[in-house]
């Protein structure tokens, strides 16, 4: 791929997986290095795309799964407690709605995003996360639950 | 179904020009710089053509097998020596006499059959696939391939499979948790031919068999070279 495709590539692309890999990982400072390891994945494929979607959804996929291996990772790190500083709480201008996203498991954070955001149907969220419609259903119907417990007002 | 409090939640998380120009420089820095250290080939197995809609990625599982030779060995070698060491402090406190010969007849014949079925099952998985086997074990590879497309999984009755045995376990291979093949994040599985299942079935023995989560939903086909 060449230097050109993948800029182009980015452009086109960067704000969606942004998105995705912030809702997983809270912060600006991991969410870049996600999105730049999804990038440099596409970049080290030789994956041919049909169309614009094709491509959305590959990186949303490549993005995903990069960000649940990096949490696996990380929550299995040993940390010197004296090396860690304080928290930064990122979040504490963030709008009401996206902290409660945030706080979703991440199974419920891609659905509802894939979903309310960006518009796709059960069939396609399935279709890119390699799960049967019925469990994005699910995850769907459980996610408004607590998207209507914590915000109130309907979710369909 | 895009919902209005979700899109503008959603809409002010974006990056600014300045970080989209530090992620692409990066972006195309380790693209760059690492380009090559990944295992990727575009080449297509034989008999397939050269579509390329799927990738294949040549996996060599001989050292992760190695590892698992040298812990069966110790295992079996562990059961075989205990046994003996128990047969020798009964026999010496007298214990069971009569029947200390059988004991340790018994525990010789464990670790001979340890052993034989070592053997019986490294054969299997030298044997792996169809077609040619691999000659050496050392040297043998296989294909673990996926569709390109990870969102839409090969089909379990797809005719480029037919030849491949139900269930069968092909060997050990080294696959990427994204759809990927230059995924640096790999994990030993066992890869096993899904030819014959339904598609539901499939992803239960990916979870279960495969353990590599719920991320890694793509279906595996081994194989041999």
């Amino acid at each position: 791929m060449t230097e050109q495709q993948i800029t182009e590539i980015f452009t086109r692309q960067v704000d969606t997986i942004y998105r995705v890999c912030y809702a997983y990982m809270g912060n600006a400072a991991d969410t870049e290095d996600a999105v730049q390891e999804t990038f440099v994945k596409l970049m080290r494929s030789n994956v041919v795309f049909n169309d614009v979607e094709h491509e959305k959804a590959w990186l949303i996929r490549v993005a995903v799964n990069h960000c649940k291996d990096v949490l696996k990772s990380s929550s299995r790190k040993n940390v010197a407690l004296d090396s860690v500083g304080e928290p930064v709480d990122e979040r504490a201008g963030l709008d009401e709605t996206l902290k409660v996203v945030l706080e979703l498991e991440p199974k419920y954070k891609d659905a509802v995003y894939l979903h309310y955001y960006e518009g796709y149907t059960t069939e396609e969220i399935g279709e890119i996360l390699g799960h049967p419609p019925s469990t994005i259903r699910n995850h769907l119907s459980e996610a408004r639950r607590i998207l209507k417990r914590e915000l109130g007002g309907e979710w369909r | 179904m895009k919902d209005e409090r979700m899109v503008g939640a959603f809409d002010a998380v974006k990056p600014d020009d300045e970080a989209k120009a530090r992620m692409l420089a990066a972006i195309i820095s380790k693209g760059v710089s690492e380009d090559g250290a990944a295992e990727v080939r575009p080449k297509a197995p034989e008999g397939e053509t050269a579509s390329q809609e799927r990738n294949v990625v040549e996996v060599d599982f001989s050292a992760e097998r190695r590892k698992r030779q040298r812990r069966r060995r110790f295992a079996s070698f562990g059961a075989a020596a205990c046994l003996v060491l128990v047969v020798i402090i009964a026999s010496s406190l007298g214990i069971g006499s009569s029947r200390s010969a059988d004991t340790a007849s018994k525990s010789s014949e464990i670790a001979e059959t340890s052993d034989a079925d070592f053997a019986s099952e490294s054969a299997v998985e030298d044997n792996s696939g169809n077609a040619a086997a691999p000659t050496s074990s050392d040297s043998a590879k296989l294909y673990a391939r996926y569709d390109s497309a990870a969102y839409s999984m090969a089909e379990p009755d797809d005719p480029r499979f037919a030849d491949a045995k139900l269930g069968e376990p092909l060997g050990t291979a080294m696959v990427g948790q994204d759809p990927d093949p230059a995924s640096s994040s790999g994990t030993s599985v066992k890869a096993y031919s899904l030819v014959g299942f339904e598609p539901s079935e499939a992803i239960a023995i990916k979870a279960a068999d495969l353990d590599i989560g719920i991320s890694a939903e793509f279906v595996i086909f081994a194989i041999s070279e």
